[in-house]
């Protein structure tokens, strides 16, 4: 019964499928626009057989990865200090505010010129799209503390840095798991742009590849495995949601 | 235990106050506290008596400066009044619970102790308030009586020789007030800090004071003794008659 209910979420996208793999058999959707999806999993196999694709995963992996982390931690320290204290707010925050308005995927050239067509300019990159929706929701999140709880903590004896750490960081935790669900998925779309603007390895890579040799199933397959990373890091961000708020009315049982 | 006469810091102490306490040396002592926000004068100069072990009740309409004066006590109100000393620890019991959402009822009931037992003094305290099975739940799945006797219950786990409520049972529905004046006179009894309760409700003072103060507009108005025994019906004529001098009183400013 359960199967079947479950079932019933994903009738229109097996209908979908469906219809794909039929026009695209029946000759309507021709290979070099769209391959079917029989074709798409036999590069895959194909692919994951010779190791070239665990290969590239593993490499856009610890580049998303090393990002990311750069990302948070600059994010985390820079919006702490500058919500925390008056002169880091005046001295971080407009800065920070005024960067934010670039398009910063537009930085890429820039950022080949400055850090080399190596990883770092790649990992600068995702780096940089990570930074920004960390720092602006803790920043936020810190900002939305509760006076009064802090007020009933000061009486209850409570030193400043005991207030932050027991009132100020919990409340602004919500906020920072937007900011960080946020900076995933930035994370992979800066990705996408570095390993396409210029790479010799990577899923990026993989797809550019495909292109001069029109192998749409590749394509397919490289974005495939953009939106399977998305969803697995979705489901991470998620998985600690419900671990961390588990105090939240919504989520406490 | 001897506890200290600890003078607040200010020009004309000797003045005895009340009259009527002439054996005893009050713990805490206030004289001339006034407190001006802008234009408007909140406290007028305010002499005022605290004894050890008695439950003073301050009664006024909203905007009468009962709040102010017991932040001021509580050394929450950081103004331009002077400050007032109190010996040995001050608990303050909100209107709202003010408990941390993230923190476990237990968790709650801990904070701010420092002794490396402080679980199993939060323990014998929620015991005390009754709550000895909601030990491990968050305050968000708690009623509103539950979680203001979490309150309590923090705030009387530090031994406060002085604790401050402010309009604590204001929030609640008839039934749960009635039960919480009875626990609030029991626990008082138990632990013997000076009370000092705010209330707009002319019943609870009645039900609960050893001494009723009247303010109005910031003045000291008048001073009434409850010799009564508890527990106590507000529908005894000495108190009936109690009610009516003190209504008195509110309707002559």
């Amino acid at each position: 019964m359960r199967v079947f209910s479950e079932l019933k979420n994903w009738y229109s996208s097996i209908i979908i499928l469906i219809l794909w793999q039929a026009g695209s058999t029946l000759g309507i959707i021709p290979s070099q626009i769209l391959c079917g999806p029989n074709q798409i999993v036999r590069t895959c196999v194909s692919l994951l057989l010779s190791g070239e694709l665990l290969q590239d995963i593993y490499v856009s992996l610890l580049r998303a990865l090393a990002g990311l982390a750069l990302g948070l931690l600059a994010g985390i320290l820079l919006s702490l200090v500058s919500s925390l204290f008056p002169w880091g707010e005046s001295i971080i925050d407009i800065p920070v505010q005024m960067a934010r308005s670039l398009p910063f995927l537009g930085l890429a050239p820039l950022f080949i010129l400055w850090f080399g067509i190596g990883e770092v300019s790649k990992v600068a990159l995702v780096a940089m799209g990570a930074f920004f929706p960390i720092y602006i929701n803790l920043f936020a999140g810190v900002h939305s503390t509760d006076n009064k709880l802090l007020e009933s903590c000061r009486l209850l004896g409570l030193s400043r840095w005991q207030r932050v750490w027991h009132v100020v960081l919990p409340s602004a935790l919500p906020s920072f798991l937007v900011g960080l669900r946020y900076a995933f998925s930035i994370a992979w779309l800066s990705l996408v742009v570095a390993e396409q603007v210029n790479a010799d390895s990577g899923i990026g890579y993989l797809v550019m590849q495909a292109r001069e040799y029109m192998r749409t199933d590749t394509m397919v397959l490289g974005l495939a495995i953009y939106a399977l990373l998305g969803w697995i890091s979705h489901a991470f961000v998620q998985q600690l949601e419900t671990r961390l708020l588990s105090w939240r009315p919504a989520i406490a049982r | 235990m001897q506890i200290p006469a600890v003078p607040v810091l200010d020009e004309k102490m000797t003045i005895p106050f009340p009259a009527n306490h002439p054996h005893l040396e009050p713990t805490i002592r206030i004289r001339g506290l006034s407190r001006v926000f802008g234009e408007q004068t909140v406290l007028h100069n305010l002499d005022l008596d605290l004894f050890a072990g008695e439950f003073v009740v301050l009664v006024g309409r909203s905007g009468s400066g009962k709040t102010t004066l017991l932040r001021t006590l509580a050394g929450l109100d950081t103004g331009p009044s002077k400050r007032v000393v109190v010996p040995g620890s001050v608990s303050y019991v909100f209107q709202e619970p003010r408990l941390l959402p993230w923190k476990t009822v237990l968790k709650n009931v801990a904070l701010g102790l420092k002794e490396k037992e402080s679980l199993t003094h939060a323990t014998q305290a929620l015991a005390e308030v009754g709550l000895s099975d909601r030990l491990q739940y968050w305050p968000s799945v708690l009623s509103g009586g539950e979680a203001q006797r979490v309150s309590l219950a923090r705030a009387l786990v530090r031994e406060p020789k002085l604790l401050l409520l402010d309009e604590p049972f204001s929030a609640l529905d008839a039934f749960t007030k009635a039960h919480m004046q009875e626990m609030i006179i029991s626990l008082w009894k138990r632990h013997k800090p000076i009370v000092l309760m705010v209330t707009h409700d002319l019943n609870e003072a009645l039900l609960l004071a050893d001494r009723i103060l009247v303010l109005s507009d910031g003045y000291l108005r008048a001073e009434y003794k409850v010799t009564e025994p508890r527990p106590r019906i507000v529908s005894k004529v000495g108190l009936v008659q109690l009610r009516e001098k003190i209504m008195r009183e509110f309707d002559s400013h």
